[in-house]
């Protein structure tokens, strides 16, 4: 059984923490990077990411702290933390069990009328 | 014209978010967001305009965003939260200034090193007593050339936490012959190891006592005049 962890339902702060394991990165970079990897297929209202990436903080998954990058801009850059990479992990296992469990259902259907 | 509309759309957001405190650091966040995706829009070829509308109509609606904003940053949770660092920092003062107070009683003495190289004669005493969970040590007795005496002590406490009670007397001054001489005792209490003096005239007697016979408790500490040398 796939398992909801209320916060963490839903795909999208997987996908966060997933960019955020390979490096930090602020909100529109994250917006823009989402994009491309999906090949557009996952365009979100980029507001509601402050909101999910603000929860996240609370929870102790990332930490947030002020950079000012090359263009001299500062922004708000969020660090994955211990406790996002273990959820993380899970996440990913669970994503994995899920994705298995469809696919032995769809091809259930071939299997049992072959 | 461009700034306008965008500080618009944030203070849209943030006139749902009830907990003020965390107004500026979402402005500044969606601010920068805002700024980042204009420029985006406008490298793709748009208009300053053009990309201006589409960058805020990429973030979708205000409201709702805001009112997202508000369920992580709700009031109490926020509130909790700065009362909670108040109280730590609070308590991170006190604590320093406990330790100061304990520290700077290290290096308090009742007679000074110029005055205690100064006397007479310097007899040790080196007499230690236990009251409660006070630990009360007697270290010298000072003269001076003006036949006055200082007995000076030290104490601290076997609790780690809270002296219970502050030292009053250490005990009344008599001579060998049990007449009591008047004396006047100074010392301190509230540090980690606290210094006091008890001073009064020498006797003509060759030992001065000290007795404590209080709320049950006694001890007795006799000194021989004789000898000591200067420092």
């Amino acid at each position: 059984m796939i398992g909801d962890k209320g916060m963490m339902g839903g795909s999208t702060p997987m996908m966060l923490l997933s960019l955020l394991e390979e490096k930090e990165r602020y909100g529109y970079e994250m917006i823009r990077e989402l994009e491309e990897r999906s090949e557009q297929a996952f365009r979100f209202k980029e507001g509601t990411l402050y909101p999910v990436l603000h929860r996240m903080e609370s929870a102790g998954l990332v930490e947030a702290y002020l950079k000012t990058g090359e263009t001299g801009k500062s922004r708000r850059y969020y660090r994955i933390t211990k406790k996002g990479r273990a959820v993380l992990a899970d996440e990913k296992k669970q994503w994995e069990k899920f994705c298995g469990s469809v696919e032995r259902v769809i091809g259930g259907a071939v299997h049992a009328h072959g | 014209m461009r700034m306008d509309e965008q500080r618009q759309y944030i203070e849209l957001v943030l006139s749902r978010v009830r907990f003020r405190f965390d107004h500026a650091k979402i402005r500044d966040e969606l601010q920068a967001h805002l700024e980042d995706a204009t420029e985006w829009y406008c490298n793709g070829g748009m208009a300053p305009d053009a990309a201006n509308r589409a960058a805020i109509a990429s973030m979708g609606d205000a409201q709702e965003v805001g009112r997202a904003l508000d369920r992580v940053h709700h009031p109490l949770i926020g509130w909790l939260w700065r009362v909670s660092n108040w109280l730590v920092r609070i308590l991170a003062v006190c604590c320093i200034v406990t330790l100061l107070t304990g520290m700077g009683s290290l290096f308090s003495r009742p007679i000074s090193r110029r005055d205690r190289n100064a006397m007479e004669r310097i007899i040790p005493v080196d007499r230690t007593v236990e009251m409660d969970e006070r630990v009360l040590t007697f270290d010298e007795l000072l003269c001076d050339d003006t036949g006055k005496f200082y007995l000076t002590y030290h104490h601290y406490s076997k609790r780690w936490l809270g002296s219970g009670w502050s030292l009053g007397t250490v005990g009344e001054i008599s001579d060998g012959e049990g007449n009591a001489l008047s004396a006047i005792s100074r010392g301190e209490n509230g540090g980690w190891i606290c210094y006091g003096v008890v001073s009064g005239d020498l006797p003509q007697s060759d030992t001065l006592v000290l007795t404590y016979d209080r709320f049950g408790r006694y001890y007795q500490i006799v000194i021989p005049l004789e000898g000591g040398g200067t420092q």
